[in-house]
């Protein structure tokens, strides 16, 4: 599955998290669209806490911020063995550990 | 253009009201409790109060407006704090300025939070839509994410190692040792920092604050009045704020400091080597790093070789950091963690040190940070204390 954004029609920005109104010209027209789904993993966490019981069985879970190529930044899960600092990976809408649907990233040399 | 000091004003009885991990009490109990104290400790009715300002998460839905009429309170000038972790000094500084300003002549500044039944998960699922959106997906973690994402960045940026979070830590654990209202008082050992189970990797234990629940307040006056009271006071050199600073960050590597660090010391006409103690908001070890390197402390990037080389603790003769233990030692009572700075401050710079006592303690800073809605703090602030001349 590819990546959609929130995408401006008047500055033809993307952004996130998802807004109604452009953050970068305050333009009205948001659009999601299809991007380019390569990015870079800027950092990374592995968790071993959540507030949620039914999260805590899947802990270990690695947390990574990618930055995309086209410059926006988001949150990702992420396989624990590709969380190294600068590490190329493609983000994708998937699934989180509970089935909740959540980005995730894998690693281009997978 | 530098900003304006706040003449003639006086801040005063600094009060916090002892500390529990879990209330039986509900948040309107705890606000009460600091509005009380305020008026028994300082001799000034609650009719002459006429300027109020609060900070609270647990209040919601109801607001500051609500609190006027739970307490009878009537008032000229009211303000409500959404910036948790910053409003502290925001609370001071425009108290500050309605009272410089004649708008209203004794301003109660209060915060308050509970933990207790479905608190602090409620707070969590409902923080902010941003949040609610794209963060609580990831782990269902609260602020723990955020800034084991910003710490490992600053780790990897900067060399940090563990230690020097770990320095941090327990330097104020000293001083909390020595704080009779801190939570968490025993002394830390370098070992047991390190031995401490991870949470959120770079994470662990003793890197996060212990959420409980507490009050703080203090109030802003004419210095006029405080002398006229016999209080023990503080005058507000300066003092700034700044929301969404470096938006075009990928990850967060500073607060707003660094846009207002020179007016700030302009206004107060001192720089940061003339600070006899920094109360740093001390939520997570790497923001307190980000303060002392935006507050001018050290360079950028450079607060871990600084934590290395110079005593943090409030007896020690370097830096004294978070003289009553922070809220590393406190716990972290919600929106309270931004008042615990200023209460803090107020009690040095006025010689009324429940703990340890920093030495002719008579200028010091204080800075607030707060307010995750989405990867970072957006909410930066800061004053500069002194102790009034009766």
């Amino acid at each position: 599955m590819n990546l959609c954004l929130p995408h401006c029609q008047v500055c033809a920005r993307s952004h996130w998290p998802s807004r109604e109104i452009c953050p970068h010209c305050l333009g009205h027209e948001i659009q999601w669209t299809e991007i380019e789904s390569s990015g870079s993993v800027v950092t990374a966490t592995l968790l071993h806490h959540s507030l949620e019981p039914r999260f805590r069985e899947h802990l270990p879970v690695c947390v990574a911020t990618i930055q995309l190529d086209c410059g926006v930044c988001v949150l990702v899960y992420l396989e624990p063995g590709d969380l190294a600092i600068g590490n190329r990976v493609i983000v994708s809408t998937g699934t989180g550990p509970t089935g909740q649907e959540a980005l995730v990233a894998k690693s281009v040399t997978r | 253009m530098t900003p304006r000091g706040y003449r003639h004003v006086a801040a005063a009885v600094p009060v916090t009201i002892p500390y529990v991990r879990r209330s039986e009490h509900g948040v309107y109990w705890w606000l009460g409790r600091a509005l009380g104290e305020l008026v028994r400790r300082s001799g000034i009715s609650k009719q002459e109060i006429d300027g109020l300002i609060a900070a609270s998460y647990t209040l919601r839905p109801d607001s500051v407006v609500s609190l006027t009429e739970y307490f009878g309170l009537t008032v000229r000038w009211l303000e409500d704090l959404p910036m948790g972790g910053a409003s502290g000094p925001v609370a001071l500084c425009r108290a500050a300025r309605a009272v410089e300003a004649g708008d209203a002549e004794i301003v109660a500044c209060i915060a308050g939070d509970v933990l207790g039944g479905a608190a602090f998960g409620k707070l969590m699922d409902n923080y902010s839509s941003f949040s609610r959106d794209a963060v609580l997906p990831y782990g269902i973690v609260g602020p723990n994410l955020p800034f084991a994402l910003i710490t490992r960045h600053y780790m990897e940026r900067t060399g940090a190692v563990r230690e020097d979070m770990g320095r941090i830590c327990i330097a104020q654990r000293h001083n909390g040792h020595y704080f009779p209202h801190a939570l968490l008082k025993n002394p830390l050992t370098m070992k047991e920092y390190l031995a401490a189970r991870p949470i959120a990797e770079p994470l662990h234990l003793f890197d996060c604050v212990m959420p409980c629940s507490g009050a703080e307040g203090f109030l802003v006056m004419s210095e006029d009045r405080a002398q006229a009271g016999g209080l023990p006071y503080a005058s507000i050199l300066a003092g700034v704020e700044r929301y969404n600073a470096f938006p075009e960050d990928k990850v967060q590597v500073s607060g707003g400091w660094p846009m207002d660090r020179d007016r700030l010391y302009a206004a107060a006409g001192l720089g940061p080597g003339d600070m006899h103690f920094l109360q740093a908001y001390d939520d997570y070890p790497v923001i307190v790093m980000f303060q002392l390197e935006g507050l001018g402390f050290c360079e950028t990037g450079e607060a871990p070789e600084f934590v290395r080389a110079v005593d943090l603790t409030a007896d020690g003769v370097g830096l004294p950091l978070n003289t009553g233990g922070g809220q590393l030692s406190l716990g972290q009572a919600g929106a309270v963690g931004g008042f615990v700075g200023i209460t803090e401050g107020l009690r040095q710079v006025s010689g009324q040190a429940l703990g340890l006592q920093v030495m002719n303690a008579t200028v010091g800073l204080v800075s607030g940070y707060g307010t995750v809605n989405f990867d970072r703090g957006l909410c930066s602030s800061a004053v500069i204390l002194a102790r009034g001349s009766a």
